[in-house]
């Protein structure tokens, strides 16, 4: 690097014991350019991180404690900004639809994720164990919906719920099943479904990829003392992938609070699915079609709150339990 | 959270089979009959809608409704249906996936290099903030879309950004699960003595990074750029917000707006079920070609209690 | 932004510090803060001079119609200097609204938008729309229907040019009616309950029609029809009445069928099962807005001859009422560029026979904007084959003139919309009563009002 670069991000000049012969006045300057270089490493990713996530943020933080006031039928006689309190959060947690539409996230969280991960366990575990066949094929196709964007996932599976249109009913139909896919209490199963369908092989690749860092010593002296495969996926291959669950676990927990597309799509299917079906949904209509910033940013400050708790409350559990054994 | 040790995953292939390896000699000819029926049926499971799509796609809009689904139609006509797909409405499909092409490989690109950089920053330089930094971005990943979609497109219109390419390129340059990763990775796959050597031999940071840090974070890396390509990809909510030209959208939007004209114009459902199949066929020849290069690293990213 | 804004009353800086900002991120936010706050009121601000001769134009038309262009060309051949775009966004309340508003807030507003009249009072909450009325528009009032015209007016302004209306027209399967033994088209409600039942104990699995669970728009026509008034803007401060005798009436005449179990109640109307039905002669009508007629036709345009036009069954005792359903009209959006241009071009494209015929046939617009229009346009060539060589543009202008002229839409009405379909979707499923449905969502929507900071009390 010659001295010109020196300036630029990222290149700052050579250094080690050539520096340190240098007179003492240099060295202090070139001490504090050597303190720039991890912020020239650091410094673009925070830069856009700060205009598309913090400033954005605080904005919303900012919409949220606000409120305007109107004066006559429409506003015609004037009106005005005001400081809110907490008074958009109140209304926010007074709509029934949209605490409603946290519970109904929470219900769908429960079920879905543990089913979910339940079975990309199995899979991984089926997988990873000696009686698979073509593991890497079977592999390589539980992880392809992954790759399907979630618009179209349900737009495909949409079609497979409509009845007299869905071949799978048509098929359940025959055996005298009529299940009412895309009824009132159908619906959010539905949508789980989709989730589920689209993510078991992504967390699945990911149960698999830690699977494989378990020593083969650990299996052998498993088989020495005689454990099944039942007894080792319990002691052995269970307690060492636990990093990847939590991981799993919580990208899960995040991306249940943040449902839109899915349901969002499907709505063109059913009346189910109301605008506010999920949080997201109810915070993007107030903003967008109710037009009320104030409200929908409260909102949206309410999700990331639940987000948080439960990220953390899910990891302050994990280490409970870790620090009682 | 710690790392478990990444570097002895990703190197090694004679450990690859090693998890399956420990445990093989033991299984018998009916507990492989019984796995690889319980894999085969789950492999049904993930292959029906896709299928369905690749059959309805050669039907006409009637033989949709009224043919069963898993079957043929009458007539055969994916040929027709893929060409009118192509151009229909001035040929705008073609337009769309350049877009969601340009959005998610550029995108992706540009976002691994500068996660990379971030996250080697923080694993190899002990500076002040570091850890502020580090958890900021953490809780990046916890906010909602929906609370930065309105506020960032707000930002974006100040500046001039809205509705135009940068306003869906730029947020899909931050990662911050990407520079959690690379911090981890480097953490555990760079060594200081290689970097400390480097600079012995009077190499400039910047060079180290480029020649020695990219490389040794190279399984990370991928891991990272196929993350975000398919992220951004399959990103809906931010173009949604962003975009009002039809010309900058990506598949998604662009298929979500044909569905939308569903009601009004029948031969629509065709154009929506085709176009639903192609936007498919890419990403998934991808992910299955690429899945083996996914996992590098990703242990690494393990929340360890 | 282009207009004084209104001084931020009220908030402190300590208030924002209490808030837990930090000084610097204050600037950020109080900047983009202000621009939220949108506009003043639109009489002070500055008439937009109409553009100079030598100068040539472009202006942007945002619809949800993707054949506008086409419309627009003709227009744009004639006028070199006065050139219009279209540009295609998704419908109103599917994320059209939301992009307006946002333009207006960012600034980067097209000069034209399809609003439907719903919304209008919506936009007049944010000071969305140009008053056209300063910009002469009130001297084509005359080209128009009278209740269709009024339908954009507001506290002495003219917020849009009507583009269509929806008077709403009852679509049947005649064949289908053939076969299930109803005789055609009911005249009263209580003949569509009878034939309601007949169809569905012809053991076919076949229904009437789907109830449109949760569908505000169709209900507000419903009760619109029945004499109802559900906002009022007398003294000064709204007023909300959704549970006047009418709507009460209208709500349990439909509870009653929904609970005899004669309506479709699984196939919601614009789902996808839904045009099946229709295609397949399981749902053998939709009681909708006259522009009806252009989905029904793209939906199974291969057969022809099933399908005929009347008007809606009436409520008895003698006087004849209708209502409508949608409709939408060419609105200048706040801050455009072109205010003068714009308007010319909005009244040319709803009332020159070219623009509006082109509009038939590339959009299936509803009724155009005049009676006179209507009757001269494409539609209404002779008998129409596609519905069983009915000409049905003479049943709709009949009905036309029974259509109230004083009906109001309220100012959240895209909210009202959503408390209607929750409510009456939770009363669907739950067998709870439609009536307290509609005082639920009276009582959420003058919330609602009051929330933005109006005046507004219960009529009932």
């Amino acid at each position: 690097m010659t001295a010109t670069t020196r300036s630029a991000p990222g290149e700052e000049s050579p250094d080690g014991p050539r520096t340190a012969t240098a007179a003492p006045p240099r060295r202090r300057s070139r001490a504090r350019s050597r303190a720039l270089v991890p912020w020239g490493f650091v410094g673009p990713f925070l830069a856009l991180f700060t205009l598309c996530f913090v400033l954005p943020i605080l904005y919303a933080v900012y919409q949220s404690f606000i409120q305007i006031r109107r004066y006559g039928l429409f506003g015609e006689e004037g009106r005005e900004t005001v400081f809110a309190g907490l008074d958009n959060y109140t209304r926010a947690l007074g709509q029934e639809t949209f605490v409603d539409s946290i519970g109904r996230v929470l219900l769908f969280g429960a079920v879905q994720v543990p089913v979910m991960l339940g079975l990309a366990l199995v899979l991984a575990l089926l997988l990873e164990s000696a009686s698979a066949r073509w593991p890497g094929f079977f592999r390589a196709l539980y992880f392809m919906p992954y790759g399907v964007p979630g618009v179209v996932a349900s737009l495909l599976w949409g079609f497979l719920y409509v009845p007299g249109l869905s071949p799978i009913l048509d098929v359940a139909g025959l055996v005298g099943l009529e299940p009412d896919l895309l009824g009132p209490s159908g619906v959010l199963w539905s949508i789980a479904n989709i989730i589920t369908w689209m993510f078991i092989g992504y967390n699945m690749l990911i149960l698999v990829a830690q699977l494989k860092t378990i020593p083969g010593e650990l299996y052998e002296s498993a088989r020495i003392d005689g454990a099944g495969p039942l007894q080792t996926a319990w002691n052995i291959q269970l307690p060492l992938i636990r990093p990847a669950l939590v991981l799993t676990t919580i990208f899960s927990i995040i991306g249940t609070l943040q449902l839109f597309a899915e349901p969002q799509i499907l709505a063109a299917f059913t009346v189910n699915i109301d605008s506010a079906y999920t949080p997201n949904m109810a915070a993007y209509n107030s903003a967008f079609t109710d037009n009320d910033y104030n409200v929908a940013a409260a909102q949206s400050v309410v999700v990331a709150l639940t987000a948080f708790v439960l990220s953390f409350g899910f990891l302050w559990l994990v280490n409970r339990k870790d620090r009682r054994r | 959270m710690t790392t478990t040790d990444v570097k002895k995953d990703d190197r090694a292939p004679a450990r690859r089979r090693r998890g399956g390896g420990g445990t093989a000699t033991g299984a018998s000819a009916r507990s492989r009959i019984l796995v690889t029926a319980i894999l085969a049926v789950a492999a049904v499971y993930f292959l029906v809608p896709v299928y369905w799509v690749f059959v309805a796609a050669t039907k006409t809009t009637s033989d949709l409704f009224d043919s069963f689904g898993f079957g043929l139609g009458e007539e055969f006509v994916l040929f027709a249906n893929v060409s009118e797909v192509l151009t229909y409405n001035g040929g705008v499909f073609w337009r769309w996936t350049l877009n969601s092409l340009l959005y998610s490989v550029l995108g992706a690109l540009l976002a691994t290099l500068l996660a990379a950089a971030a996250g080697y920053a923080l694993a190899k330089y002990d500076f002040r903030g570091r850890e502020l930094v580090f958890g900021l971005v953490l809780g990046g990943v916890l906010v909602p879309a929906a609370a930065t979609a309105l506020p960032l497109y707000l930002l974006f219109s100040q500046i001039g950004l809205a509705n135009t390419y940068w306003a869906v390129l730029l947020p899909g340059l931050i990662s911050p699960f990407g520079l959690y990763l690379c911090r981890i990775y480097a953490d555990a796959s760079v060594p200081d003595s290689v970097i400390e050597s480097a600079r012995l031999e009077g190499a400039g940071e910047g060079r180290i990074f480029f020649t020695l840090g990219l490389r040794m974070m190279a399984p990370a890396l991928v891991t990272v750029f196929l993350f975000q390509m398919v992220g951004i990809w399959n990103n809906y909510f931010l173009p949604l917000v962003m975009l009002a030209d039809e010309e900058l959208y990506p598949i998604t939007l662009g298929l979500v707006t044909w569905q939308s004209y569903q009601g009004r114009d029948i031969e629509m459902y065709t154009r929506v079920v085709t176009g639903s199949m192609l936007s498919v066929i890419p990403l998934v020849i991808a992910i299955i070609v690429l899945q083996r290069y996914w996992r590098g690293g990703m242990t690494a990213g393990a929340v360890k209690g | 932004m282009k207009v004084p804004l209104p001084p931020p009353g009220g908030m402190s800086r300590r208030d924002l510090v209490r808030a837990g900002l930090t000084a610097s991120a204050l600037g950020s936010a109080a900047a983009l803060g202000g621009c939220a706050a949108t506009v003043g009121p639109a009489e002070d601000r500055p008439l937009v001079p109409p553009k100079g001769p030598d100068e040539n134009i472009t202006l942007t038309y945002w619809t949800w119609w993707p054949g506008l262009q086409a419309v627009a060309d003709i227009w744009n051949a004639e006028h070199p200097d006065i050139q219009v775009r279209a540009v295609t966004i998704p419908g109103g309340l599917d994320g059209g609204y939301a992009k307006m508003f946002n333009s207006l807030i960012a600034g980067n507003q097209p000069d034209l938008a399809q609003v439907e009249f719903f919304q209008i009072p919506s936009f007049l909450l944010e000071n969305g729309l140009e008053d056209l009325g300063r910009y002469g528009v009130t001297e084509y009032a005359d080209r128009y229907d009278e209740w269709q015209w009024l339908q954009a007016s507001y506290v002495g302004g003219h917020y849009g040019v009507p583009v269509d209306s929806g008077p709403m027209t009852y679509f049947y399967r005649a064949d289908k009616y053939e076969e299930w033994g109803v005789d055609g088209a009911p005249a009263t409600w209580e003949e569509y309950a009878e034939a309601a039942r007949r169809v569905a104990a012809a053991g076919d699995g076949a229904f009437i029609e789907s109830f449109p669970v949760g569908d505000a728009d169709w209900l507000a026509a419903m009760c619109m029809q029945a004499g109802a008034r559900w906002f009022g803007t007398e003294g000064g401060e709204w007023s909300v009445n959704l549970v006047d005798d009418a709507s009460v009436r209208v709500a349990e005449f439909w509870e009653g069928l929904v609970r005899e179990g004669v309506l479709d109640l699984t196939r919601a109307v614009w789902s996808t099962g839904w045009f099946q039905g229709l295609q397949q002669g399981t749902i053998g009508t939709w009681t909708v807005g006259s522009w009806g007629d252009a989905i029904i036709r793209g939906n199974d345009p291969d057969n022809p001859g099933r399908w005929k036009a009347a008007g809606m069954p009436q409520w008895g005792g003698g006087e004849r009422r209708e209502g409508t359903w949608g409709g939408s009209a060419s609105a200048v959006l706040t801050g455009a560029p072109h205010p003068h241009e714009a308007m010319l071009f909005a009244n040319w494209l709803s009332t020159d026979q070219r623009a509006v015929d082109a509009m038939i046939t590339e959009c299936g617009i509803g009724w155009a904007a005049s009676e006179e229009l209507n009757t001269n346009s494409v539609r209404n060539q002779g008998p129409d084959p596609y519905f069983s060589d009915q000409n049905y543009t003479s049943t709709i202008a009949e009905a036309t003139g029974y259509i109230p002229t004083d009906w109001e839409w309220g100012p959240t009405l895209s909210s009202t919309k959503d408390h209607i379909g929750d409510a009456f979707r939770s009363a669907v499923a739950e067998g709870t009563s439609f009536v307290d449905a509609l005082a639920l969502a009276q009582k959420r929507t003058v919330d609602d009002i009051r929330n933005k900071g109006l005046s507004v009390r219960s009529a009932s």
